[in-house]
């Protein structure tokens, strides 16, 4: 009697699982660009991975000052879930950019994708690692490339913001 | 006219309906075998209803068949569903990335078969035991298939097109419908409950037809605004890319070697 009702109750969890997944997905799709920005982790900040970041791309520091400065799994979480804004801004932009004149250069959006995920893998694998083993180097040397990929976005973005949109550079600052 | 005729009627009112929706919105150019399948339906459920009324005896031999054949398009289906999930990073995928996806599916499959022999009733013998271990391998991978392309595009943060989340949708609960309904089925000897299990199936694969009829009838959503400025910030997050494209293509073509002699 038992096993029928733990099949049961295995089935209706994955049906749950898999309405929740439909209606984040369905959610994505409709979401606007500035409900999308409002969702960068505004809580952590990532300014204290290089002395220069978010004006300069690259990180001078060890793996070690690295993981010290990203506040350890904490800010691996943050950079994982801004990159999950920047990969659905990337859909953003290639679902609603208007056939023609405006279009994005497909490189573009690979790119960017290409970088969000790296950031993503790189932090799978240092979180992963880090709940078996703990800080070891391999967890550093994940969270060092995530860091790296993730500071060269948000410095190209500065850069961005400072040539055309100055009035919100503070706030974007602020919230990086 | 019995439940089961209404449940038939209704069911191929619904394909009929979904086909008809498929052509009008072009979907063949995004999903081809989903409307092979959908088309396939029709014309089985048609011929098999045809063979019934007119040769019973042979109903049993048809069903069989027409089971084998569909387990084969619901494999197509969900290799074509991975491939599009896929379709904002394929141009990073080596080559016969599209062949590694319908060839794990498969692997997966003949991973499923004999686990899915375990739970099959031992009263079952022939062809009914071979059909009944079909559908519930096909069940498993279904769902297997979903869980994992929703697990791996919520962790890689991959987008669904509407249509293509549509089709998901509409297939991953027809597909955990049947997956609950093996589960009691395997769990029970041959009696009325039986078939009262395979009516709320058949209702449940009307409800699914009634979502896409519903889903394909309405017209995607609009475009949002997208202004130069946005352009423009994803162009500069993208990095050096595009320059170094632009550089690559403004040099001009080397010039031919010549050959050392």
């Amino acid at each position: 009697m038992l096993l029928p009702l733990l099949q049961i109750a295995i089935v209706s969890t994955l049906l749950v699982y898999f309405s929740k997944w439909r209606n984040s997905m369905r959610r994505r799709n409709v979401q606007s660009w500035d409900s999308l920005l409002c969702q960068l982790r505004s809580d952590w900040s990532a300014r204290d991975l290089g002395e220069q970041f978010l004006w300069k791309e690259g990180l001078n520091a060890t793996t070690d000052d690295i993981w010290q400065r990203l506040d350890g799994p904490r800010g691996l979480w943050a950079m994982f879930q801004n990159a999950r804004v920047m990969l659905e801004m990337a859909d953003f932009a290639s679902r609603n950019a208007l056939p023609g004149s405006l279009q994005i250069d497909p490189m573009v959006l690979e790119t960017l994708r290409s970088d969000a995920m790296q950031i993503r893998l790189c932090v799978l694998m240092a979180l992963g690692q880090y709940a078996l083993s703990q800080a070891t180097e391999g967890v550093k040397v994940n969270a060092f490339r995530a860091a790296n990929i993730y500071s060269g976005m948000a410095a190209r973005m500065t850069t961005l913001l400072q040539d055309h949109a100055a009035v919100v550079l503070p706030d974007f600052v602020a919230a990086m | 006219m019995n439940f089961d005729s209404v449940i038939l009627w209704v069911a191929v009112a619904g394909e009929v309906l979904v086909c008809g929706l498929l052509m009008k919105r072009q979907m063949w150019r995004i999903l081809p075998f989903f409307c092979v399948y959908a088309v396939w339906t029709l014309v089985s459920d048609l011929v098999g209803d045809l063979i019934l009324q007119k040769f019973s005896n042979a109903y049993g031999i048809f069903y069989f068949y027409q089971t084998i054949a569909d387990s084969v398009f619901q494999l197509a289906v969900l290799g074509e569903l991975g491939w599009s999930v896929l379709r904002p990073v394929r141009q990073s995928l080596p080559r016969g990335s599209r062949a590694i996806v319908y060839a794990l599916i498969a692997l997966a499959g003949l991973a499923i078969w004999p686990l899915a022999a375990i739970a099959a009733p031992q009263s079952l013998i022939g062809k009914t035991a071979i059909l009944f271990h079909l559908q519930e391998t096909f069940s498993i991978l279904r769902v297997v298939c979903f869980l994992v392309l929703a697990c791996f595009s919520q962790l890689l943060s991959i987008g669904w097109r509407d249509r293509e989340l549509q089709v998901a949708t509409g297939l991953g609960f027809f597909s955990i419908a049947s997956l609950l309904v093996t589960v009691l089925h395997s769990h029970q000897v041959w009696s009325p409950q039986y078939h009262r299990l395979e009516q709320a199936l058949s209702v449940s694969y009307v409800c699914t037809m009634t979502y896409w009829a519903v889903s394909f009838a309405t017209k995607e959503q609009e475009r949002k605004e997208f202004s130069p400025q946005m352009q423009q910030l994803l162009v500069l997050m993208s990095g050096g890319a595009r320059t170094g494209r632009m550089a690559l293509s403004d040099l001009p073509p080397e010039p031919s070697r010549k050959r050392i002699k």
